[in-house]
Formats: C-alpha cells, sequence, structure tokens
C-alpha cells in the first residue's frame, strides 16, 4: 500500500475535496476527504460484466458519489498528462 | 455473475472489490488524519486474542460506554446531559479518558476493563489546546477568560504509536446494537505536555514498545498496572507545533500555523 502521486484538490458541487491515490491489493484506489462534515470516501475503477469500466465506492453505498467524482478525477488526469 | 454497487460484475471482479474492501478498511482508519475527541468516533485498538500472544487491530468507538447503560438513547443522554423529570439538567459525563491513579479504585466504570480488557490505541498525534491569559491593559491582571491556541503533538520519528487504552464490550438493549467502547488512560503531564496543556497538565499514557507488549499481554498485579498507567513519555521524544485554529475545518488539520503573539515553547 503506497502513495502513488502527490495528493490534489478538486472542486466537488461547490465543495473542496482532496484526492489521494494509493496501491492497495495491486489496484489503485483514491481516498477522498471533504472539505464538509462529510465522511471520507474511497473509489476505484471496476470492470462490469459487459468489460466497461465504471467507478465504485468501497465499499458499495455510495455509488453516485463515486461516478461523479470518479469522472472529476478522470478529467484532471487527462489534464496533467 | 455477482452484483457490486447496483452493477453486474463477474465472479473474479466481485471477489477483487470484496479483497479491496478489506484492505481499505484497513486503510481508511489507519489513515485518518484527525482524531478529535467528543465527536466519539471510531479508532483503531490493538485487542488481544484471548489467551494468546496475538492481536487483531479493530475499530472501537472512542468513548466508554459503562455496562449499566440499557440504550443509545442512554448512552447519548449520559454524554450530552439531559434533563430529568423534575426538569433539572443533569450535566455530560465525558468518559473519554480515564484517569491512570482512579481506574483502579472499588466502583470505578473503569475497575473491571482495567484489569481484564486493556488495549492499545493506534494514534499517529493528538491535538490540545494551551491556554494563554493575556494581562489587561488597564490594570495589568491576568484576564479571567484565556486565549487557546491548538497544538498538534507526535512522536519523534514515529509514523504510529501507542496509547494505554481499557475497553468494554456492551450491547443495545433495545437494538441488539453490539458495541466495543474505549477511553483512553491519562497520566500526569510531561514537561513538554505541562506547557502545552497547561490548563489540566494531563496527557495520554503513551508506551513504548515492552510497555506497550506488557500492557496487552502481560498477566499484571494491579500495582503494575498502575505503574504502566501512570508513566510518562519522555518529551525530549514528542515534539509539539501550533496549528489553525479552525484545523477541524480544514484539509490538512496538521498544517503547522505560526501565531506572532505566542510565546514559544520551553523546549525539554
Amino acid at each position: 500500500m503506497g502513495n502513488e502521486t502527490e495528493p490534489f484538490e478538486l472542486t466537488y458541487h461547490k465543495i473542496k475535496i482532496r484526492v489521494q491515490q494509493h496501491t492497495v491489493a495491486n489496484s489503485f484506489v483514491y481516498h477522498i476527504i471533504f472539505h464538509d462534515k462529510r465522511q471520507p470516501l474511497v473509489i476505484t475503477r471496476a470492470i462490469n460484466a459487459n468489460a466497461a469500466r465504471w467507478w465504485t465506492s468501497i465499499p458499495e453505498g455510495r455509488q453516485s458519489e463515486a461516478e461523479e467524482i470518479g469522472s472529476l478525477i478522470a478529467e484532471h488526469i487527462k489534464s496533467i498528462q | 455473475m455477482c452484483y457490486y454497487n447496483g452493477q453486474k460484475v463477474t465472479r473474479a471482479e466481485y471477489i477483487r472489490l470484496k479483497q479491496l474492501e478489506k484492505a481499505v478498511a484497513n486503510y481508511d482508519f489507519l489513515n485518518r488524519d484527525l482524531q478529535v475527541g467528543f465527536d466519539y468516533s471510531m479508532n483503531a485498538v490493538l485487542k488481544r486474542v484471548p489467551d494468546k500472544e496475538d492481536f487483531d487491530i479493530v475499530q472501537m468507538e472512542w468513548g466508554f460506554i459503562p455496562p449499566y447503560l440499557k440504550t443509545r438513547e442512554d448512552v447519548n443522554k449520559m454524554r450530552h446531559g439531559y434533563k430529568d423529570p423534575t426538569g433539572k439538567f443533569r450535566p455530560p459525563i465525558t468518559t473519554l479518558n480515564a484517569v491512570s491513579e482512579e481506574i483502579l479504585a472499588p466502583g470505578k466504570i473503569y475497575r473491571d476493563a482495567a484489569l481484564h480488557r486493556r488495549c492499545l490505541v493506534l494514534s499517529s498525534g493528538f491535538y490540545e489546546w494551551r491556554h494563554i491569559h493575556r494581562l489587561n491593559k488597564r490594570t495589568g491582571e491576568p484576564l479571567k477568560t484565556a486565549e487557546k491556541y491548538p497544538y498538534f503533538i507526535t512522536v519523534k520519528d514515529k509514523e504510529y504509536f501507542y496509547m494505554a487504552g481499557i475497553w468494554q464490550p456492551w450491547t443495545d438493549k433495545a437494538t441488539g446494537e453490539y458495541v466495543e467502547s474505549f477511553a483512553i488512560v491519562t497520566t500526569g503531564a510531561n514537561k513538554l505536555m505541562e506547557q502545552v496543556h497547561n490548563s489540566k497538565k494531563r496527557m495520554p499514557a503513551i508506551l513504548n514498545d515492552d510497555l506497550a507488549y506488557e500492557w496487552l499481554f502481560g498477566n499484571l498485579e494491579e500495582k503494575r498496572i498502575k505503574e504502566i498507567g501512570e508513566s510518562q513519555f519522555p518529551a525530549e521524544e514528542m515534539e509539539a507545533y501550533t496549528i489553525a485554529k479552525d484545523f477541524r475545518e480544514t484539509l490538512e488539520p496538521t498544517k503547522h500555523f505560526e501565531y506572532d503573539d505566542l510565546p514559544a515553547l520551553q523546549i525539554a
């Protein structure tokens, strides 16, 4: 388990979030800390039965946040490459 | 096929995600930046496996729940205070910390846990407030209300360290909810903490590796439990620095913040 990149900040629904990428059990996960009182969130990219990639929260239960923040992270990564 | 978060995934992917959950569960609480009391949050605790020199890392609720409380409502009343049937306000009782000098006293709620359920609380650092009484410009007397400055305190060169803890299993009689809760054992402040936590002059009982091992696995007599609980971690192995007053709301609560008007600590 290790830090892969420097943490970065994004804005999600007008709230600042801090994102840190880690490698856990040979997978990339993103640990998200919200600037409000919300619980931290961990998300990762998974593959569904049709072989399409999608974002999921770890553990289950915060799917909509995972999808929205996942898209923001993907945009951010593209923008710095 | 299986479902994860509403999506159909292969069995192999399902197992991978479940494995990830377990790994992340460890990661998520071990990497918490902020462990503030009074929010009765879940914290990482080393709990002995019965009759073995082995332990599990588990999450427990910070804030010892005495066994005589029956329901979560009773717990909330104890923690936040309440009005009794006559309308009189019963003030809150805080069980985040257990005073080492008193934990074994007969009748104390902590006694049985100190004898039989000792644990180690994992910490990467903790927060305390230093009180500064400014002088009244007119009279030159110290003002009654202190200005408070938050500090973050760590152990030098240690990513994590151990605090002595005691834990208690508890079941809500109304819902069946099972919870393990704990209190951090406190001792008198060392030379560094006397200056930082200068209002109460107390600190957590931080244990070096040998004492931590003994606290968790030792078959200890009462005298030794008190000795370890009252032990003082050396001030010269600790460091403390100021952080922003609104640190609880910031993304980096442990970031150093300098106050121009604050006298420096006398380094131990």
